[in-house]
């Protein structure tokens, strides 16, 4: 092993490769890249002449490896046929990529090799202005500039931290493209989704399991998640919308026109569907619009101990069950238990005697500023809604209406009606 | 009560559906008649009166068809221009034509504070004021986040442009003869007519239009099933642009031509506005002129800036906070400073710096038209949503067209000094 250089893949290119008898050979195309586990490796340098084909220098040829210049140490002819590799360094460059520590879709400006004098890796890319600089060929000049060295700092990623996408290299490389992605927070999976391109984010979806990208697709606008739903495919798309809350699935079929929302009501399956339909006829941003139909609600006449069984065994899908509603046989909201009172209370205590019966409640119409104002002074978590009979249709949760209360520059839009 | 409800709702989707039908394309067709556009068509209308009516047939098909190509790129990449140039051509190329683009989009801002000048100045208030004032205004509007709550607002005022169609009739111009000049091609070798020809093109199909279209459609996701409205709206948007276009230069020939009118002010562009508004055709003209140009203020600075972003793989959102995407905010603010500085500088003609602006843009625009054919024509790209073959034909005839035309206004222009 020899000393440890930094080389940047821009320095590299364009210059020129020279044989033991001082002759050059032709001038670097490009470096392919082996990936088998731990960092990429460079196993050959693709040189260009002047005319002809391109021919492969491999990595255990090139002797001396720097900015200027690529020395070969035997005389042997060069391979006309590239080496087995997984992907070349070069497309790499002006890709789109993930920063997965700092969740952002950055630009890659130029690509860090690492050489010990025996093995070149590809340690990381960089994605800062430096890069930019090298790249126009003025990095050199602005270096010289007192001062900018030490203010402008280098951006590197280093290469465990990159997500590429599936349009960089060959599938043996990129076997599972963004698989990196599934351990970050599915919020912040939206963020880098809404940045990237269509191909890369139904890569993206498509990397996720069900629940994963379920969560993710929630958080992003209406009209994207309808375009990554119909590009991933109907099974896809069925078993991700079966895992979403049934108010985001109408949330996002409302803010559709007709043919789409066929389209998608069509994925669900039949009792979903009939949900969703229902839930569409209110106005957005009213209770009927904003809630969910999946709470939890339990007849009086069970016991804690039964209720607390009943829900262990339904295992409710909603997303918020430290409320449970007291319903008649016939729906009607008649009380409210908090979970806390259930567990608390001994076994065989009825629901009914610790339910509290004046239960704070809201029609499908009132609006977004009615139910804030409810949750505040009642200092609530959710609220039910019942129709006009008195019958629980479904609960408003504090984070639907926190949405519609904040000012609405959370999404990033240049123009156009959404 | 429930049935109540339900009309109200079905009311409210109604409405709502009617945005949603006005489209990126139609919104970029509308602020396309900004103040250097309304000010070049008057100027070519006063100056050479119908002659120049028969590019305007050509020029809508050749607006439809590349903004159609670009709103078409948009849904199948789902990515803006500028990251298209520079993920197919490296980023030398893509540094280049950012460049130019920033250069040319850096002369309709200025242009747009020229508007906002001009408009002023009609009504007695000095652009000392009215150029700070505006500028101020409009950084506000966006990194605020409201702008797109008052854009609706913005394309309302836009129809005030309608009253050019009404003045273009009232003004009882000789329709046999329009019609015939809007058929029959006709060039001058004269340098002031080059540069006018080249300022219509440059102003009606800008550059930045494509780049802007394009963010637009690619934010908003729209899926590949749902192309075909996506494809009317750019079409209706192209039409929109051109409309406007011809009434103004018709009303401007009938009025403005025959009297020798060379609309060196906005106060006599305002004349052609006569036969409708009387004396308050000035007032009419002016507000006008003022909501296009601050429109247009806004939607310039915003679109380079998030153009340049996109390339370079910076933070582009105006929701993000400062920290995060500092590179957009400086870019997005130097534009608008530069804008309205360079408006202030004493003794500018400021009909001139805004036919001016719109000649360079029409020499930024071949070079922006070779990349997108060159790109929407790769089915690495595009997969098999390349352009027909008949879209090739006509793009690349108009891109030939436009270069040759530029060519032939810097060759005359080197010929004849003193012109």
């Amino acid at each position: 092993m020899g000393p440890i250089t930094d080389i940047f893949l821009s320095e590299v290119l364009g210059k020129p490769a020279v044989d033991i008898g001082g002759e050059v050979v032709g001038h670097v195309a490009d470096l392919l890249v082996a990936h088998v586990r731990g960092l990429p490796h460079v196993i050959a340098a693709t040189l260009r002449a002047r005319r002809g084909e391109p021919v492969y220098a491999a990595r255990s040829r090139l002797g001396y490896f720097n900015r200027r210049l690529l020395m070969l140490s035997d005389a042997t002819p060069l391979a006309a046929v590239p080496p087995r590799h997984d992907f070349g360094a070069r497309a790499l460059l002006d890709r789109q990529v993930v920063d997965v520590d700092g969740c952002k879709v950055v630009r890659v400006n130029d690509v860090l090799l690492r050489d010990d004098g025996v093995d070149t890796h590809l340690v990381g890319v960089d994605i800062g202005p430096w890069g930019i600089a090298r790249r126009l060929g003025v990095g050199p000049l602005l270096r010289a500039a007192p001062g900018l060295k030490r203010r402008v700092p280098e951006r590197i990623i280093s290469w465990n931290m990159v997500a590429v996408g599936s349009d960089v290299a060959s599938p043996v490389a990129l076997k599972y493209p963004y698989a990196r992605l599934a351990s970050l927070h599915p919020a912040d999976i939206a963020g880098i989704v809404e940045r990237l391109g269509a191909h890369e984010r139904t890569a993206v979806i498509e990397a996720l399991d069900a629940e994963t990208a379920a969560e993710a697709l929630e958080e992003v606008s209406p009209h994207l998640q309808a375009s990554i739903l119909e590009a991933v495919g109907d099974k896809r798309a069925s078993g991700i919308l079966e895992h979403m809350g049934l108010d985001e699935v109408t949330d996002l079929v409302r803010r559709l026109p007709g043919s789409r929302r066929q389209r998608i009501l069509g994925l669900l399956d039949g009792a979903d569907a009939q949900s969703v339909a229902d839930l569409v006829g209110f106005a957005d941003v009213s209770a009927g619009g904003l809630m969910t139909p999946e709470c939890v609600s339990l007849p009086a006449y069970l016991t804690c101990d039964q209720a607390i069984a009943e829900l262990r065994e339904k295992a409710p899908s909603a997303d918020l069950i430290y409320y449970i509603y007291v319903v008649d046989p016939s729906g009607h909201l008649t009380g409210v238990v908090s979970l806390r009172d259930l567990i608390v209370s001994p076994p065989a205590t009825l629901v009914s005697s610790i339910a509290a019966t004046n239960v704070v409640r809201v029609e499908p119409s009132a609006d977004v500023g009615e139910l804030a104002d409810r949750m505040n002074k009642y200092g609530l978590l959710a609220l039910p809604v019942v129709d006009d009979e008195g019958i629980l249709l479904g609960i408003v949760t504090v984070d639907d209406i926190l949405e519609h209360l904040l000012p609405a520059t959370r999404h990033r839009s240049l123009a156009g009606a959404d | 009560m429930a049935r109540m409800r339900r009309s109200l709702s079905m009311r409210w989707q109604r409405f709502a559906l009617f945005f949603a039908v006005m489209g990126p394309g139609i919104i970029t067709g509308a602020v396309d008649n900004d103040a250097p556009g309304i000010a070049t068509y008057s100027m070519a209308g006063a100056r050479f009166g119908y002659r120049m009516l028969w590019i305007l047939l050509f020029l809508m098909i050749t607006l439809a068809l590349i903004q159609e190509m670009t709103s078409r790129m948009g849904v199948v990449t789902g990515k803006g221009l500028g990251a298209l140039i520079r993920e197919r051509f490296g980023l030398r190329t893509a540094f280049y034509v950012l460049a130019a683009l920033a250069f040319a989009n850096a002369g309709t801002t200025i242009a747009e504070f020229a508007g906002i000048a001009a408009a002023g100045e009609i009504f007695g208030v000095s652009r000392y004021l009215t150029v700070p004032l505006g500028a101020v205004f409009v950084w506000l509007l966006v990194l605020r986040g409201s702008y797109r709550t008052v854009e609706r607002f913005f394309l309302a005022f836009s129809l005030l442009y309608v009253t050019y169609i009404v003045s273009g009739f009232l003004a009882q111009p000789p329709w046999a003869e329009v019609l015939r000049e809007m058929v029959t091609p006709q060039v001058s070798l004269e340098p002031s007519f080059l540069l006018t020809m080249i300022a219509i093109v440059g102003t009606t199909i800008a550059p930045w239009m494509q780049f802007y279209q394009q963010a637009a459609v690619a934010d908003k996701g729209i899926s590949l099933k749902h192309y075909p409205q996506e494809r009317l709206d750019s079409y209706v948007g192209s039409f929109v642009t051109v409309f406007v276009c011809f009434f103004v230069m018709v009303a401007c020939g009938a009025l403005l031509y025959p009297r020798g009118i060379r609309v060196e002010t906005a106060g006599e562009a305002a004349l052609a506005l006569a036969p409708l508004a009387g004396r308050y055709c000035s007032a009419l003209f002016a507000l006008g002129l003022l909501n296009s140009s601050v429109m247009g203020a806004s939607i310039l600075p915003l679109s380079t800036a998030y153009a340049v972003s996109e390339a370079f793989g910076w933070e582009s959102a105006v929701a993000r906070p400062f920290r995060e995407a500092r590179p957009f905010y400086y870019f997005y603010t130097g534009m608008i400073v530069l804008g309205a500085l360079a408006v202030l500088v004493p003794g500018l003609n400021l009909m001139q710096v805004m036919l001016l602006s719109q000649a360079v843009n029409g020499m930024v625009l071949p070079v922006v038209l070779v990349l997108m054919l060159l790109i929407i024509n790769d089915p690495r790209v595009m997969g098999r949503y390349t352009n027909p073959r008949i879209t090739n034909i006509l793009c690349w005839a108009q891109a030939i067209l436009v270069t040759l035309a530029t060519a032939a206004l810097v060759v005359t222009t080197f010929l004849q000094p003193a012109a």
